[in-house]
């Protein structure tokens, strides 16, 4: 039972709350300390916390009498959302907002309803209960410092810029940029793929298609529907959209005109010197050929194949696109065919 | 002395950039340029994922001093130098 187990792992371990969740966090997102230390604490954070629902378990448990409610009040316990208005300022999380779902405020109230999709994505089509499966909480934080054009994943939250309404209109537009940056927490509690290089452009990648798959979900558009294949086509300013870009990114064309940031869709194009989000566009091509050579919708069974992939134990944090491009063959089953046939066209495989 | 700012990264992965000449900048903003190079501890990378990266750069006088400074530790005031130019 995964219960036991765990206990068992904190029994050998060790582990107690002499130093608040709070602190543990503060220090986890100091760039000041090494990234090896912050890793240490980020872990402790995590683990502590979830010791934490494991001990609140029990209590309930012994109050009841029933000790069969243990594992049961684990394996049920659902995130929660906590939101946050940084009021155009730097330090995070921000202001706690009381009561998101009943906000005036579009940024609160875009960022609650659909980061409350994702996770519903994530519950029904992949069975996942939130970014650790262990239902931990989902915060985000909206109004992030001034004219910011970004939003990311800092290790514990995601958080929302409002662009520059020059080239970028607020980044919670697109339901795919909120659906990325909650992956990026899944990633991060899996195969914690290293951000740099090829293990970085497949993080970036993974983000990108859960973030498209869940998009074509939420709207009801088939694999065929190319619209379903922009990233952040919500986020794009009107002066750019005047000059005919229509999206950040596209899975399905990923070196196109319409693309504000253009993308190799080829592995003999794949630069070792770019950003991770360059690369990314030659994975992101794979899925989509691959989602599109299945059929119907990509929710369906192509997204399963890479969620399979993305929580396999073999998936290692320095995995090339070669690994990875293996990986999903293994995991395929009797969608093999078409998924070599999209790895070949992307040149990642023969 | 000129002041380049590079900013990579972000959910765009755009490179941003931009300069200024050192005596054009307000009191904040050179208060806060002192105050980065003046670190003892040259900060890394800020955490997470989509998280810009910036490199300043101050050129004069046939030297040229460079930092890398994180998202987190970027002021407002410097960030602001940097743009993407499509």
């Amino acid at each position: 039972m995964r219960l036991t187990t765990r206990l068992e792992h904190r029994k050998e371990h060790g582990c107690c709350f002499i130093v608040p969740l709070n602190v543990l966090r503060t220090y986890a997102g100091d760039p000041r300390l090494d990234p090896k230390v912050r890793a240490k604490l980020m872990e402790t954070f995590v683990q502590t916390g979830n010791l934490k629902r494991v001990r609140e378990a029990g209590r309930l448990a012994c109050l009841t009498s029933r000790r069969s409610l243990m594992p049961t009040l684990v394996a049920v316990q659902q995130a929660q959302q906590q939101l946050f208005d940084c009021q155009h300022r730097q330090s995070l999380p921000g202001q706690a907002i009381s009561n998101p779902g009943a906000s005036t405020d579009k940024a609160v109230s875009t960022v609650y309803n659909v980061t409350g999709k994702v996770a519903e994505f994530y519950l029904k089509i992949l069975g996942r209960n939130s970014i650790d499966n262990q239902g931990q909480d989902l915060v985000s934080s909206v109004h992030y410092r001034v004219d910011f054009d970004n939003a990311f994943w800092n290790g514990n939250q995601m958080v929302y810029g409002d662009g520059d309404g020059r080239l970028f209109t607020e980044f919670y537009n697109s339901p795919d940029v909120i659906g990325h940056e909650l992956t990026h927490g899944v990633t991060q509690n899996e195969s914690g793929l290293l951000y740099e290089g090829e293990s970085g452009a497949l993080n970036e990648s993974i983000s990108d298609v859960f973030g498209a798959v869940f998009n074509q979900w939420l709207n009801g558009w088939p694999s065929s529907n190319a619209q379903g294949w922009l990233i952040g086509a919500g986020i794009i300013a009107a002066p750019e959209r005047a000059a005919g870009k229509t999206c950040l990114r596209d899975m399905l064309d990923p070196p196109a005109d319409h693309c504000l940031s253009p993308q190799p869709a080829s592995y003999a194009n794949f630069d070792p010197t770019a950003d991770v989000h360059y690369n990314s566009g030659i994975t992101n091509k794979a899925f989509a050929l691959f989602a599109q050579a299945v059929g119907a919708n990509s929710w369906q069974d192509a997204i399963k194949v890479w969620y399979a992939a993305c929580t396999d134990k073999r998936l290692t944090s320095s995995a090339t696109f070669k690994d990875f491009a293996e990986l999903t063959l293994n995991v395929a089953q009797n969608l093999a065919g078409p998924l070599q046939t999209a790895w070949t066209q992307v040149q990642v495989l023969p | 002395m000129r002041l380049k700012v590079e900013r990579r990264g972000g959910f765009v992965g755009k490179l941003a950039t931009g300069e200024r000449d050192v005596g054009e900048l307000s009191p904040v903003q050179r208060e806060a340029l002192d105050a980065l190079f003046d670190a003892p501890q040259k900060p890394g990378r800020s955490p997470g994922a989509d998280r810009f990266q910036y490199k300043l750069q101050l050129v004069g006088d046939g030297v040229t001093k460079e930092i890398e400074v994180p998202e987190d530790s970027m002021p407002d005031e410097l960030a602001s130098i940097a743009r993407i130019n499509p």
